[in-house]
């Protein structure tokens, strides 16, 4: 993380020049601030007078100024330039002002400029994401469609699926429109038969071990969350996927707007635990610390959307145990490099998840060997930290919190459904599917016991 | 004469390979790596910790709801505890990382 630095006020400023990008954007969330604004501004010189308008910045403003010019090539990163105020770039005529020295001079997009001022306009700088995340951000018309596409081909494969088991009577037919009206949730809780389920987690504590969760997402307002972090960071989620993969396992039933229903275990308890830092990465020795704490706190279901290509660890398959011995049951991604099943996935005391698309396919890079249970995985909309809110993203890592949630439903259906007992519904009541029918020496070793159904 | 120069030799090698063996302790300290130990669940977790630290293992974690401990030792250090009674495995601990927050596909 980039160091903080102090602005001229002589405090420590979070939407300083050289404030990292995670600084600014929790400083954005304490702030409530949905704008996408940093809380910095952007200067533009007039056309050739941006010599003048750096030294109106240091002589009127009485700034520190850095110049891009000072470093090699021109390229300033924001980190290095120490406790300057403004950061020049006399190439574009523009320059970065610190928000803390902005507001000092009541620099704002409101901000009078004289006429024979060296500055042309001042505007807030905003936060940039790649283009998938702005496009994904809000459920659009092209984003509905292909929902509606990918819930069609479901449909139809569910259909052949009926004719194929001589299930092609009245029954298939009632089946059928009984889907169709629950239009309104994503492919994949359709898939599982989630929207017609009666069950909503409630009183069922799901914990899921990844890497945090936007702790104000509006979708999840007034929910208990009980969370603690094994990384040294924050609990708030600025990785987006521990956010992603809470959504589905315990999103809301109805979020608001033209949302579609994403979440599984809505009324569930929510339990976080940050093994993995921001930038996605983490040790065992952490992801061990959080399976200790979930099993610690009776978590009922444990999800984990993480993994090593690596061989059965003894101490994963340890923790697998302790957990079924406690009442719990930890589902873990297989993984998507296309090969053996992760860890830890891969130890027998683990159910092993791996992925599926709308049309009910094994993903190409899910990977195969030890999977127990099928979930949705291909193409998943979800909850992601704010300002973004909402993201479509693939992955057996997307595919286990839907078996988390439905076991979040069948474990709300008695008190002894849970452990080893919860395993087994989950297996025997798991939708088979061609070509994957048994007989298969028991599980097939791509989709296991088949997709994952919810009670 | 002879005697005298005969053990002033002896006394050099002495020196000699004192300096050598402390190389190679020092050498196998600072590699130390960090260490996930799997007990059998049959000793009291408290007991494994304390022979762990007596062995010359930094314990780290307790981990007592699943019977794990983590900490950081040397090669040697590691091996033997693998042999240390109500120790089931000693592994190393393992790096995990998620494909970047941009990528379309995720673990």
């Amino acid at each position: 993380m980039a160091k903080k630095t102090n602005g001229s006020s002589g405090g420590s400023s979070s939407n300083g020049v050289s404030s990292s990008v995670e600084e600014l954007l929790l400083a954005a969330m304490e702030r409530g601030d949905d704008s996408l604004e940093t809380g910095r501004y952007l200067v533009t010189f007039k056309e050739g007078a941006s010599e003048d308008g750096l030294r109106s910045l240091g002589t009127t403003q009485g700034m520190r100024v850095a110049d891009a010019r000072d470093f090699e090539d021109q390229a300033a990163t924001l980190e290095n330039v120490g406790d300057a105020d403004a950061l020049v770039f006399p190439e574009i005529n523009v320059a970065l002002i610190g928000g803390e020295a902005a507001q000092e001079r009541s620099m704002n997009a409101q901000f009078e400029i004289a006429s024979d001022s060296p500055i042309e306009s001042i505007d807030p700088e905003y936060f940039q994401f790649a283009a998938q995340y702005a496009q994904l951000a809000e459920p659009t018309t092209t984003g509905s469609a292909e929902f509606l596409r990918g819930f069609l081909q479901a449909t139809e494969i569910i259909a052949k699926e009926m004719r194929i088991n001589g299930y092609g009577n009245g029954h298939s037919q009632v089946e059928l429109e009984e889907e169709i009206q629950v239009l309104g949730a994503t492919w994949g809780l359709n898939a599982c038969k989630v929207p017609p389920s009666v069950r909503s987690g409630v009183g069922i504590k799901v914990a899921v071990l990844d890497t945090g969760f936007d702790l104000g997402h509006p979708d999840f307002a007034g929910r208990p969350i009980a969370s603690r972090s094994f990384v040294g960071q924050p609990v708030q989620d600025l990785n987006g996927h521990g956010t992603h993969c809470t959504g589905t396992a315990c999103g809301p039933k109805a979020p608001a707007g033209t949302t579609p229903r994403y979440g599984i275990g809505f009324r569930s308890s929510i339990f976080i635990g940050k093994v993995l830092t921001n930038s996605g990465s983490g040790t065992m020795a952490g992801v061990l610390a959080g399976m200790n704490w979930a099993i610690a706190n009776k978590c009922a279901v444990i999800s984990m959307s993480l993994g090593a290509p690596i061989g059965v660890q003894p101490a994963y398959t340890a923790a697998g145990q302790a957990a079924l011995n406690n009442n719990c049951l930890i589902i873990a991604a297989a993984g998507n490099h296309a090969g053996p099943t992760g860890a830890p996935a891969n130890s027998p005391t683990v159910m092993a998840v791996a992925s599926l698309d709308s049309t009910l396919r094994p993903a190409s890079t899910s990977a195969f060997g030890k999977i127990d249970i099928s979930g949705p995985g291909v193409n998943i909309f979800s909850s992601w930290p704010r300002p973004t809110r909402y993201r479509t993203i693939s992955g057996t890592s997307m595919a286990t919190p839907h078996v988390a949630g439905c076991a979040a439903l069948w474990a709300e259906t008695s008190p002894n459904m849970r452990g080893i007992t919860l395993w087994r519904k989950l297996e025997q009541t798991a939708r088979r599917f061609p070509p994957f029918f048994p007989p298969y020496p028991p599980k097939h070793p791509r989709v296991g016991a088949g997709l994952v159904q919810a009670p | 004469m002879f005697t005298r120069g005969f053990f002033i030799v002896l006394l050099f090698q002495a020196l000699v390979a004192d300096q050598q063996s402390a190389i190679t302790t020092n050498t196998a300290m600072s590699e130390s790596k960090k260490w996930i130990v799997t007990t059998t669940g049959e000793r009291d977790l408290d007991e494994v910790r304390q022979d762990l630290t007596k062995k010359g293992f930094k314990v780290e974690q307790v981990l007592d709801q699943i019977g794990c401990l983590t900490g950081s030792a040397s090669e040697e250090v590691a091996h033997q505890l693998r042999s240390m009674p109500g120790i089931a495995d000693v592994s190393p601990d393992a790096d995990i990382q998620l494909p970047p927050a941009d990528d379309p596909v995720t673990w």
